[in-house]
């Protein structure tokens, strides 16, 4: 009595097979582009500090392009989606040889994540809220990499203003850096934008 | 803010510390870490790339804003060579007599035994209180963990503290981790030589231990005093101040290195020589 039209609306069809679980939709592949797209950032400011920056000293301060990046990044892309790529970044960054010891894993993880929510929870979106964050978690990873120094004897106190210079000039390169980073964050559409 | 922090940031954040964890005592207990010989391998061609598109880019500055110097210069080497063409002829009367001067020091005799790897310098640590250098050449080629670097005249740059496949970390001797028993050449009084940044001498060398008779020049040559590390004699800097230690039992002297490890572009490992 009561038949079903063809017209009507039916279920898609589920794929079980390999194949079926693989195949990434148009949006999952735009995501993915993202985050690579911010791997190859973070990889070119690794090789930038490696092999470039790390011959000169300003004032005996050098520059810290990679945490700066990964900070960036996940201050921009908000705390949810850029704690993993924090994680992950902060991990190869050790395992390069470049950073100043296994404690830049847990510091730029806590600090990209607090830094991406509280920006989120209390600030407006722009390149100014970007910076003021970007400033104060690059301060405090500097801090908390010359307090770790100083606790194991590495350094001296009075090296702290070269540090903190270190932060500051490092800051100067995130203006260049951040239409960059502006355009591959809207590829894909998603998360907290600007 | 409170409902920001889901159940992922907090995985997140617990992964975070007990990977440094984990990774700080694998690190203690190993010396090898087969994630970082992967990653630092991957990174190594890339180092190199990026570091022949660095001289690239210098050499192209230097070409169109120092020009005029570099013909200048081109034109003084041109009558060196030209002086140099002259006294190839007495050659042969110079070899002679560096043969004998070298029989008299001993010079040839000491540095035959001296397997060298050649290297070039791919990146520099950017750590304010650490001084490594990565090459580009590794195990590989013969290189292993505790060779020490040199120059081609002799002059100690560091100590292999890492090495992969295809590249290898050399910790200079301005790291004050660093550590190497020398001599004063021509005194021969001993001591430790260690990078001076943590007693403030940044980019300086710090030789302590050293008796509080000793007598101490300007310029006096520290080398080192031979180790199963380092061969005797290698050049480590002249002393270019000296002063009484804390303690007032000894004497300390602050070394200018031998070696320019800023600008430092290729080096030599020692991969084997005659320990006897």
């Amino acid at each position: 009595m009561f038949r079903r039209k063809r017209t009507e609306f039916r279920p898609d069809t589920v794929r079980r097979d390999v194949l079926g679980k693989l195949l990434l939709t148009r949006k999952q592949r735009l995501t993915v582009a993202r985050w690579l797209l911010y791997s190859l950032v973070c990889l070119v400011a690794l090789l930038l500090q490696d092999v470039v920056m790390s011959r000169f000293r300003i004032f005996g301060a050098t520059l810290d392009l990679v945490p700066c990046c990964i900070l960036a990044v996940c201050i921009l892309q908000g705390g949810e989606a850029g704690c993993v790529f924090a994680l992950v970044s902060s991990l190869i960054y050790y395992l390069s040889g470049s950073s100043p010891g296994v404690m830049v894993i847990p510091t730029l993880c806590i600090l990209a994540v607090f830094g991406a929510i509280f920006r989120q929870a209390y600030l407006r979106q722009g390149f100014a809220t970007l910076m003021l964050c970007l400033a104060v978690t690059m301060l405090l990873y500097e801090l908390v990499q010359f307090a770790l120094a100083l606790f194991l004897e590495l350094t001296r106190p009075d090296r702290l203003g070269a540090q903190c210079l270190g932060a500051l000039l490092t800051l100067a390169v995130v203006p260049l850096t951040y239409p960059i980073l502006m355009s591959i964050g809207k590829i894909g559409g998603e998360t907290w934008k600007e | 803010m409170r409902h920001f922090f889901n159940n992922r940031i907090r995985a997140v954040l617990i992964v975070s510390v007990l990977l440094a964890g984990v990774l700080a005592v694998t690190g203690s207990l190993t010396r090898r870490s087969p994630a970082k010989d992967l990653v630092q391998g991957l990174l190594a061609p890339l180092r190199s790339g990026a570091n022949a598109l660095t001289e690239q880019a210098r050499r192209i500055y230097d070409y169109i804003f120092r020009y005029e110097a570099l013909e200048a210069e081109n034109q003084a080497l041109k009558a060196q060579i030209a002086q140099m063409l002259d006294n190839d002829l007495m050659a042969d009367a110079i070899s002679r007599e560096n043969d004998r001067l070298r029989d008299l020091l001993e010079l040839q005799k000491e540095h035959e035994d001296y397997v060298l790897v050649d290297c070039y310098v791919i990146a520099r640590s950017s750590t304010e209180w650490t001084s490594t250098l990565t090459v580009n050449k590794g195990s590989d080629q013969g290189i292993a963990e505790g060779m020490c670097a040199i120059t081609e005249n002799g002059e100690v740059v560091g100590l292999v503290t890492q090495v992969g496949p295809n590249y290898c970390v050399v910790k200079t001797v301005l790291d004050s981790s660093l550590e190497i028993s020398a001599t004063i050449a021509s005194s021969g009084y001993a001591g430790m030589v260690q990078g001076g940044y943590t007693t403030g001498q940044a980019g300086l060398l710090r030789m302590d231990y050293l008796p509080s008779s000793a007598v101490i020049r300007n310029r006096d040559q520290v080398v080192t005093a031979g180790s199963t590390v380092y061969p005797r004699n290698l050049i480590l800097g002249h002393v270019i101040d000296a002063g009484m230690g804390t303690t007032g039992v000894e004497k300390y002297a602050i070394l200018e290195p031998a070696a320019d490890i800023q600008s430092l572009e290729q080096m030599f490992i020692l991969t084997d020589y005659d320990q006897g």
